[in-house]
């Protein structure tokens, strides 16, 4: 994922084709606001012409003509700058942007989207809305201004080839300090993010609302303290000797900086002594080069960002790049049986297969429990029964057929599952039930009332982020599994079901399990041991592989790694 | 912190007053310019040669001049930024650390900390706005005093046109406040359902209930309020703009006819009827610039005043020492409720753990187990009642005395951005060596990926760093009680500290407490009723009081609330249920 580089002719043709009107409206005002810079010159000149011959009438209309053309320039800035672009243009384009991102990610397989840091990924990806379209911006504008910049150029150099010289002198300085910039910038930038990162971290073990107690009681403040500060020395660090080069560069570059600010009117006072120009033209020439300069800065200000922006909408390509899941076929049936034939699985970028050569069927109608150690591969396996996650070798069979070839939406259609790590969702309670299949339009008042005792209605909004009611752990596990058995589905997932629930209280839930599953197929991942009592068949899972497999009784009889595992929790009880 | 406090102790600095000092220099070389541009053109009108040249050097000179100071003023900028932001990062980071814990539980201190993390930013803000204020000012006034030299009434109606130009800033700034914050507000809702639709922690579920269409639908409604939102606030803002604009041209046409008369009278030359509404129309900008570095630095000011509230937080206060061994530990008719809530978690709760036994506290959830271990520690100070340990108030123990007195595992255990070793050796006080930490891994079974690296133990976890690992939830949780097991603390807590482990890795977890923890106090909370049946003495809690505590066996007979427990947590693992 790191390291991914798009070309940024790939990228603006992106970008561009996510909103082509957009763009087009932008060039088009640019050359209005170039037009409207030539014709304040031309006003400019007019006046200047008429002024030695007192109060005319040609002269106030003139000057009413320079207001009318003033405002004409305001509308450019005012209208679409600051008011089309921000408030409108750049909306739509950022909620494109965002509806391919959605798209994006149910397209991708889930082993990819659960990667460790890919939280930090689409986040990234999801940030640079906004900075795609300025990338874009920057090169409309970029063509744009150097044709505004032609177009003035162009009108005085029209009464003295020696205008050319503006040019030139406007750009230079400007691009030379931005360039230089734009690189001591991206020398630093690794280092700096790096620190910052690592400042956060640090700050949060100290601050952190879980972090707190632990902290205070471990005295680790110390040597957190230590390490934040030897973070901060060395961005600091990084910061000083670019603010050093920085100033190094700005006294190198001074005559230039110098030429740029004033050699407009220099050339034109030169002209003006030398009897080239009149009055007239010296002083549209300098109104045009200080609109000229306006129009430089500007885009230097956007420019010379070109490369913190490219840096920035990257993660975007990186993720509008993942491979996704190559299924087509429509139709996904599940009459008798789930198969996974000889299925090995690594997760992206790991070394270990977390499944190896796994052999293993569920006849409809059965139920099967999943146990073993930590990092066995349980919930691995569950997700690869589901589809979730496509597997590295072998195939899923529903019915016979290889799920790889059916779209993944349809696989899914008839499955449902209380997840371990299952969803909060800050919507009604009600909805936290009906989500997992809004279409059934079902009731779920008995469900509600059974979970929260008359506390909250259907209606109520949960997760205090939006205002709602906050829930305990378990009172949230226990909506997760309603919404599990909500959706009429013939396959069902209990993945680590009651973790956030008492285990005092457990024993009564795993009777609603039973009966719950009755009629369905079923799948339970635990490693509280009691739950097996509900399973027609058990699978015993060790370091990617089946150690052991048949119904309870066989393997305790059998006097394996279940037998041992079940009596490490039945012992304690014994006696 | 006021401001002045703020002022007086940060910016009375060398670097800060000769940043103001350009600042103010930079202001004044414009105003300058109009004066020597006037001349340049009458000078080259009348084609004196020497005098034109000489005035020419002259204003090239100024112009190199202000570039330099520019340069120097940036460079003065930076140095203070990053000693400043430092200063406050570093001063921050200390207070937080200080602060009471009970003060740090509450959401007040996470407001107040994200306030003063905004800190170094405002500064930089404000330092800034004082620069642009300064700038800005001395060319304002002292090109009014230029122009007001050569021709009274121009100066006066650029000055009343101006005011009216501030006027209207003013307003703008007014009618815009609050926008951005009014649409991220708005967002906030659409933001949820599109991170619904892509983020990965919601992806199973997503896939398996198909919500995309519905949630999808939600999105797009949301979004279009917020949109309709912002494009009415934007609408408010075009008008405001506009009547500035409309004010901006006017002041530009006006001053061309003011310095008409004086022209024509022959008051002023064609030099400075030119130059002077050359100036005038770049003076409009600046009027903005510094309306707005007023109205920035005010803001900031009083952003940065907000530190105050947070600097002021209560701290860790006691400062008692602890001497002697192993303790009792005496709860005597204790009562706490939560700050903010009603309801008291304990009531009139007593207890005596004696040195050197092993307890084990149970209870259904919201019974008080874990606030019955924050007041043992100390984190929070009891409403009724005392807490002894060997015969001294726990909250007057200094936070350093209860360091070395208690050991703890959290059921919310904290996973440090640090080394293994580091992480490990946190309670033990000074680094562990590789051996003892060898030793300590096989006895609780800690095996992790992450040791195998070139670090061995001292490699980073959390992957914080390059070639840094990091550890399953298990393996944290084994990493965190191993870390208890190395304090030399004599009184041990552990606080469901086997919630992520499977039946394997529990019963060698246990096995190495009973070995490590033999000869120390212990006090142990689970759920799991067959692990704490070997406890010397089982306390049952239920709402907030003890029920009655005794060994199992005794329970089993007296209690019939921990009898009727333990038989259905029992009857599970019945191999004939």
């Amino acid at each position: 994922m790191n390291g991914h580089r798009v070309s940024t002719g790939r990228a603006l043709s992106y970008i561009f084709k996510a909103a082509p009107w957009s763009y087009l409206v932008m060039a088009l005002m640019g050359l209005f606001n170039g037009g409207a810079a030539v014709l304040s010159s031309l006003c400019v000149q007019r006046i200047f012409t008429l002024v030695e011959g007192g109060y005319t009438a040609d002269l106030f209309w003139t000057l009413a003509a320079y207001g009318a053309v003033l405002l004409l320039s305001a509308v450019y800035l005012v209208w679409y700058i600051r008011y089309r672009v921000q408030f409108v243009t750049l909306l739509n384009f950022e909620s494109a942007i965002r509806k391919k991102l959605h798209f994006k990610s149910r397209r991708i397989s889930n082993e990819r989207l659960e990667t460790p840091d890919c939280y930090a990924f689409i986040r990234q990806a999801d940030g640079a809305r906004q900075n795609l379209f300025r990338f874009g911006e920057i090169y409309v504008e970029s063509v744009m201004t150097v044709v505004q910049a032609a177009m003035v150029t162009a009108y005085v150099s029209s009464f003295e080839l020696w205008f050319l010289l503006f040019l030139p002198l406007a750009v230079l300085p400007v691009l030379l300090e931005m360039l230089y910039e734009a690189k001591l910038w991206n020398a630093a930038y690794e280092g700096v993010t790096q620190a910052k990162r690592e400042e956060a971290e640090y700050e949060r073990a100290m601050t952190d609302e879980i972090a707190c107690k632990e902290t205070r009681l471990t005295g680790a403040d110390g040597l957190l303290m230590q390490k934040y500060r030897e973070s901060h020395a060395a961005r600091d660090k990084s910061e000083r000797s670019r603010a050093r080069k920085m100033f190094a560069l700005r006294l190198e570059l001074s005559v230039f900086a110098c030429a740029g600010t004033i050699g407009g009117f220099l050339v034109s006072i030169l002209l003006l002594y030398f009897g080239r120009i009149e009055l007239s033209v010296f002083t549209a020439s300098i109104a045009a080069y200080s609109s000229l300069s306006t129009m430089l800065r500007g885009l230097a200000s956007t420019a010379g960002n070109e490369a913190q922006y490219k840096k920035m909408i990257m993660p975007y390509f990186s993720y509008a790049d993942l491979p996704e899941r190559a299924g087509r076929g429509e139709r996904c049936t599940f009459e008798e049986s789930i198969t996974l034939k000889d299925v090995s699985f690594r997760y992206p970028e790991q070394s270990e297969d977390a499944l190896r050569h796994i052999d293993l069927t569920i006849q409809k109608g059965e139920v099967l429990a999943i146990v073993g150690e930590n990092g066995a591969g349980k919930s691995t396996l569950a997700a690869i029964a589901l589809g979730l996650y496509a597997p590295t070798e072998g195939a899923v069979l529903y019915d016979g057929t290889d799920i790889a070839s059916v779209k993944e939406e349809k696989v899914h259609e008839g499955q449902s599952a209380v997840l371990q790590h299952f969803v909060k969702y800050k919507l009604t309670a009600g909805e936290n039930i009906r989500i997992a299949d809004f279409e059934k339009g079902g009731d779920v008042s008995g469900e509600i009332e059974s979970i929260f005792e008359g506390k909250l209605s259907e209606n109520a909004m949960l997760g205090k982020e939006f205002g709602g009611a906050e829930l305990s752990g378990g009172e949230w596990q226990k909506l997760a599994i309603a919404r599990g058995f909500y959706k009429d589905a013939q396959f069902v997932v209990l993945d680590e079901p009651t973790s956030a629930i008492d285990p005092l209280k457990e024993r009564a839930l795993l009777e609603e399990f039973r009966r719950g599953l009755r009629g369905r197929t079923g799948l339970i991942v635990t490693h509280r041991l009691a739950a097996v009592n509900i399973a027609d068949k058990i699978v015993v899972l060790k370091e990617g592989r089946v150690l052991e497999y048949g119904t309870k009784q066989e393997l305790l009889a059998r006097q394996g790694a279940f037998y041992t595992y079940w009596n490490s929790q039945a012992e304690a009880f014994e006696g | 912190m006021t401001f002045k406090r703020y002022f007086r102790a940060f910016y009375l600095h060398g670097a800060e007053a000769g940043y103001l000092l350009s600042a103010f220099v930079c202001g004044a070389i414009p105003a300058a310019a109009i004066f020597l541009r006037a001349e340049l053109i009458d000078l080259a009108v009348a084609r004196s040669g020497g005098a034109f040249f000489a005035v020419l050097a002259v204003f090239c000179g100024i112009y190199l001049a202000n570039i330099l100071l520019e340069a120097l003023s940036k460079r003065l900028f930076d140095a203070h930024r990053v000693r400043q932001t430092r200063k406050l990062d570093e001063l921050r980071v200390e207070k937080a650390s200080r602060t009471a814990f009970s003060v740090t539980d509450s959401e007040r201190f996470h407001v107040l900390l994200g306030r003063a993390q905004k800190a170094p930013e405002a500064d930089e803000k404000l330092f800034r706005a004082l620069g642009d204020t300064v700038r800005a000012g001395t060319r304002v006034v002292l090109s009014l005093a230029v122009i007001l030299f050569a021709d009274v009434f121009t100066a006066l109606g650029m000055a009343v046109l101006m005011c009216v130009g501030v006027f209207l800033n003013a307003r703008l700034a007014r009618t815009t406040q609050g926008f951005w914050a009014n649409y991220i507000e708005k967002m906030r809702r659409a933001n949820y359902f599109s991170s619904l639709l892509m983020q990965k922690e919601y992806a199973a579920e997503r896939k398996l209930f198909s919500y995309d269409k519905e949630i999808g639908r939600r999105y797009d409604g949301a979004f279009e309020t917020a949109k309709r939102e912002n494009a009415k606030s934007g609408k408010k803002r075009f008008w405001a703009e506009s009547l500035l604009e409309i004010a901006s041209a006017v002041y530009t046409v006006a001053v061309v006819l003011l310095l008409l008369r004086p022209l024509l009278s022959n008051e002023i030359t064609i030099g400075t009827f030119t130059s002077v509404s050359y100036a005038a129309v770049g003076l409009l900008p600046v009027t903005r610039q510094l309306y707005a570095g007023v109205f920035t630095a005010s803001e900031s000011a009083r952003q940065l005043e907000g530190l105050a509230a947070f600097f002021e937080l209560p701290e860790e206060q006691a400062k008692g020492d602890y001497e002697g061994g192993a303790p009792d530990i005496v709860f005597d008719n204790v009562t706490f409720s939560y700050p903010g809530a009603g309801m008291p978690v304990l009531e009139g709760l007593s207890l005596t753990i004696k040195a050197g036994r092993h307890y084990a506290l149970v209870g259904e959830n919201g019974c008080g187990k874990t606030t019955l271990v924050k007041l043992l520690l100390g984190l929070y100070t009891p409403d009724e009642g005392h807490i002894t340990v060997g015969g001294q108030e726990v909250s007057t123990l200094s936070l350093e005395a209860r360091r070395k007195l208690f050991a703890a595992v959290f059921q919310d255990f904290y996973e440090y951005p640090l080394t293994i070793r580091e992480n490990v050796s946190l309670s033990a006080g000074t680094p562990v060596s590789d051996e003892r930490i060898g030793m300590l891994f096989e006895s609780i079974g800690l095996h992790p990926a992450a040791a195998e690296r070139e670090g061995g133990y001292d490699t980073d976890l959390k992957y914080l760093k390059q070639g840094g690992g990091e550890l399953s939830g298990g393996e944290w949780q084994k990493l965190a009680v191993g870390r208890c097991i190395l304090s030399s603390a004599p009184v041990v807590v552990l606080d469901e500290p086997n919630s992520a482990l499977d039946p394997v890795s529990e019963a060698a977890v246990y096995r190495a407490y009973r070995k490590e923890l033999m000869d120390r106090t212990t006090l142990f909370i689970s759920h799991r009723l067959g692990s704490v049946r070997m406890a010397d003495e089982i306390v049952v809690l239920k709402d907030g009081k003890v029920l009655c505590s005794a060994p199992h066996e005794q329970l089993m007979a007296a209690c019939p609330y921990y009898a009727a427990l333990y038989n259905t947590q029992k009857e599970m693992y019945d191999e004939r249920a």
